[in-house]
């Protein structure tokens, strides 16, 4: 089986046809419900991280590429955002109450983190983002 | 293919009124402020206590955790709470996962969930 991609318009209005794009792949790579379920929502909290905060509502294009694995799946996820590096991002305080914490707007990354086997950024040649999500199939 | 949320308010004038609001479809950062906007206008209308019935939300997000956030801190300048009713498996994985079950009053019935006010 080779790579499987979508490429949408960098908006808020993608975010379900990329979810749904990545149950199908998911589920057709023999993750169960719980293990697509988690890699899905991974995947939407990158992609809003990216159209939120990268792109700042300016048009733009992310790139979801799927690669099967031996064990599992690879999530790329490339976008012509300001460059942001969410390996970077600081972890929210787990001792604090959540609704005690400051900007309860940063939990989308360290939910992407928890929810994956592997996070990995990188700058590509040609200036985009590139995010890889790696999940183990179960 | 996008499950659009909906929501649908409905009143229990216990002895301890509390408004419940239904919510399905997908709870994302592209409709987490439809949430927000609508627990405001219950709360500006005298709502002090909301419980939210989470079994039909197809999918949530972190912003939906944002939303109840904002939800929570306005009950609580009221002196109300917000509480969650029978989250559906996606819902409950993300708030198992940042720790929100912890922090928040989560119910499997509405007969419990509303005693418990």
């Amino acid at each position: 089986m080779g790579d499987d991609r979508i490429r949408v318009r960098a908006s808020l209005d993608a975010l379900a046809l990329v979810r749904e794009f990545v149950e199908r792949r998911a589920t057709a790579a023999g993750f169960s419900k719980d293990g697509a379920a988690e890699l899905v929502l991974a995947v939407d909290e990158a992609i809003t991280n990216s159209v939120e905060h990268g792109l700042r509502g300016n048009e733009g294009r992310i790139e979801v590429s799927v690669v099967p694995q031996r064990d599992g799946l690879r999530v790329i996820i490339r976008d012509d955002a300001a460059l942001f590096d969410p390996t970077r991002a600081t972890a929210t305080q787990l001792d604090l109450s959540p609704l005690d914490r400051a900007k309860p707007g940063g939990f989308g990354v360290e939910l992407m983190h928890r929810l994956v086997d592997g996070v990995d950024y990188r700058v590509t040649g040609n200036g985009q983002n590139e995010l890889t999500l790696l999940k183990t199939r179960r | 293919m996008s499950n659009e949320l909906r929501i649908a308010v409905s009143e229990e004038k216990g002895s301890t009124p509390v408004t419940i609001m239904y919510v399905s479809g997908d709870l994302d950062s592209k409709t987490y402020l439809d949430l927000e906007a609508k627990a405001s206008d219950v709360i500006a209308g005298g709502a002090k206590n909301i419980l939210l019935d989470l079994h039909e939300v197809h999918f949530m997000g972190s912003a939906g955790l944002r939303a109840m956030h904002a939800m929570s801190v306005k009950l609580k300048d009221t002196g109300g709470q917000l509480k969650l009713l029978n989250p559906s498996d996606q819902v409950a994985r993300v708030l198992k996962t940042l720790g929100f079950d912890k922090f928040f009053d989560i119910h499997a019935t509405r007969d419990a969930a509303l005693k418990s006010f």
